[in-house]
């Protein structure tokens, strides 16, 4: 199947894959329902591919993955050297895909394809590049692990200064070039999510009906409590510019409170000399606060110039150009499908 | 051009190439056949304007041809060989004819040492173009079919219905393969070697497509050792395509992340605001054929990058 200039819209999937083999068969027919479905009512879009990676998968999941991309020539099987984690994994497969956009999704069912239609048509309708699967009722249905959840998010959230933060879910539709680009700007220590804010501002949530259906037969999540970590650090090291903006302003206020200070004690010793009873303690305190708000501001300073290195190291770019011209005809498309 | 010929060895029966072309995958071509049966090369002159001049050269490269044969006693197969095209995504249509009356010559020669030599195998070895043939399509498959848009892709096509339309030859393979990348002083550099030469020089590149672009790019060197095999063990199938890609499409903004990475050096770009040459393109591993293993983009993109700085030392 292929697409000359813009007369039809390709997907591409992304799926990494752990532990898949009780699901991947069905995840294979789903798409392929998709695929028939949009082929059928002649749509102007075209699953092109699912890329299947496995991420050192510790099932048989690498043979059923094979298998499948014998079976379906759009099928592509990707094979990972080592344990790399659903985040790498997921990287990796978005810089195998072609799609004008891209939907990334878990290999357990837990994201159904028949949603794909609806991310597609909010994004076309907005213009947005970017539009997440929010779970319309709790996920996990555990009262503890979904407010942990959202507590965590919460305090990401504030230490990153991301909006979009709460929306972060791996059932995803991104634009294509976009995809392809955060993905190629990805180190290992970046968060993919965060450097897609990098790229974009328009980014979208749509409600859905979402549960962890792993979690709640079998108790297990896929996140430890170091996982967690991991990702937590992953978060706030890709957008570090509020911690580091905080150490600027902290420096630039004690220097100017150790200014006020020091002109009121130096009033004050000047003014009314036996109010400071002990010899020495006004010189002695101005220069202690003089010092160290002049050291938290250079150090602020400092790390404020690190930053940007360290940001133009990560590849954060200077600018991005984007085509949302193809847009109309999903619009289009969509519309005529209502009732 | 060059003639290759070589004695038989563990692997492989003795034999003739007349290879066209020595740029980028034709010395990739040559560097494989060297390194698997060591042949004898012989330098010879083809005149790719003059077609007077061209007839007579032909001549001389068909008696050299039948020398050699005579010397071997008995060569198992003839290869002749076109990865000669100079062509590109702008030429124009009488461009792609000269070309086109160019490779007829090179058949003719083909068709007249399988009449002289009828007791080895012969067969014909097309280098054609994924991007002339399949430009602005994406996620080609097993099934695509060629939908040229300009001249060069037009070109292309009747360049492969010339070859395997000829009946004297009993073999052709064709390789139609996408962005061939890989380091070629002597020659057309593709994208990826100019990022790197003009980086290392400090000098502005041009990008004459968008950053979203999407293109497949295969190592010279990874095509070079595919057509080596098929050239030294022709095979038994008549007429064979190949389509010689990646199966992982690579943007522009990519690659230029993976160059400046590789260099280490800063990317001083310029950008068409109007390119021509902006459709993307791209295949599925699918449609690749079995044995090929091309080489990772970043692993080769580092090879090249190594090689860019020695040559430039």
């Amino acid at each position: 199947m292929t697409k000359t200039d813009f007369k039809e819209v390709t997907v591409s999937l992304v799926v990494p894959v752990f532990a898949g083999e009780k699901y991947l068969e069905e995840l294979a027919d789903a798409v392929q329902g998709l695929r028939n479905k949009w082929q059928e009512e002649k749509a102007p879009l075209v699953l092109a591919e699912l890329i299947l990676v496995d991420d050192a998968a510790i099932d048989t999941s690498p043979d059923v993955i094979d298998r499948l991309a014998r079976e379906h020539f759009w099928i592509i099987p990707l094979h990972l050297s080592r344990n790399y984690g659903q985040h790498a994994a997921t990287v990796a497969g978005i810089l195998h895909s072609c799609g004008d956009w891209v939907v990334t999704l878990d290999e357990d069912l837990q994201h159904p394809p028949t949603q794909i239609p609806g991310l597609l048509t909010r994004a076309a309708g907005v213009g947005a590049d970017v539009v997440y699967a929010q779970a319309a009722t709790d996920v996990h249905e555990s009262a503890w692990r979904d407010s942990t959840s959202r507590i965590f998010k919460r305090l990401m959230q504030w230490l990153t200064g991301n909006p979009n933060l709460p929306h972060f879910n791996s059932f995803r539709l991104i634009r294509g070039s976009i995809a392809r680009a955060v993905a190629s700007v990805c180190a290992h220590d970046t968060y993919f999510d965060i450097n897609l804010s990098w790229f974009t501002q328009r980014v979208e949530a749509l409600e859905m009906d979402l549960k962890d259906e792993r979690f709640i037969r079998e108790g297990r999540s896929g996140y430890s409590f170091r996982s967690l970590l991991g990702h937590a650090s992953r978060m706030l090291f890709s957008s570090q510019i509020r911690f580091l903006n905080f150490g600027v302003w902290l420096g630039v206020a004690l220097l100017l409170s150790s200014f006020v200070g020091g002109v009121y004690f130096l009033v004050l010793k000047l003014l009314s000399p036996d109010a400071i009873a002990v010899q020495g303690w006004t010189s002695l305190f101005l220069a202690i606060c003089l010092a160290s708000g002049l050291l938290a501001f250079m150090l602020g300073v400092v790390l404020k110039y690190l930053s940007t290195l360290v940001l133009k190291a990560h590849g954060k770019p200077t600018f991005f150009t984007i085509d949302r011209s193809q847009d109309a005809l999903l619009t289009d498309w969509f519309a005529q499908q209502k009732p | 051009m060059k003639l290759l010929y070589w004695h038989e060895t563990d692997q492989y029966p003795n034999g003739i190439a007349v290879l066209f072309g020595t740029g980028l995958v034709g010395g990739a071509i040559e560097r494989a056949v060297r390194q698997a049966v060591n042949p004898v090369a012989q330098k010879m002159s083809y005149d790719w304007g003059n077609a007077e001049t061209r007839r007579q050269q032909s001549q001389r490269i068909e008696q050299a041809a039948i020398a050699r044969a005579a010397d071997m006693e008995r060569p198992q197969s003839i290869a002749v060989i076109w990865a000669a095209g100079q062509s590109g995504f702008g030429s124009t249509l009488e461009d792609m004819q000269q070309e086109l009356e160019t490779l007829k010559d090179v058949l003719a020669l083909a068709g007249r040492l399988a009449a002289a030599l009828p007791q080895a195998v012969h067969c014909l070895h097309h280098v054609s173009s994924s991007g002339g043939l399949f430009e602005g399509q994406v996620a080609c498959g097993p099934k695509a079919e060629p939908r040229p848009l300009r001249p060069y892709g037009s070109g292309k096509m009747l360049q492969e219905q010339a070859v395997i339309t000829m009946p004297e030859v009993a073999r052709h393979h064709i390789y139609r393969l996408t962005s061939v990348y890989g380091h070629n002083p002597s020659g057309r550099a593709g994208l990826i070697p100019t990022l790197m030469t003009n980086a290392i020089k400090r000098r502005p590149s041009y990008i004459q497509g968008s950053l979203s672009t999407l293109r497949d790019y295969v190592l010279a060197e990874d095509v070079g050792r595919f057509m080596s095999r098929n050239i030294l063990l022709p095979g038994d199938e008549t007429t064979c395509t190949h389509l010689i890609a990646q199966g992982r499409p690579a943007s522009i903004f990519e690659i230029v992340q993976m160059v400046k990475k590789a260099v280490n050096m800063p990317l001083h770009l310029q950008i068409d605001p109007h390119p021509s040459n902006a459709r993307s393109m791209s295949f599925l591993p699918s449609a690749t054929p079995e044995g090929w293993r091309p080489t990772p983009l970043l692993t080769g993109i580092a090879q090249v990058a190594q090689d860019v700085r020695l040559s430039l030392l």
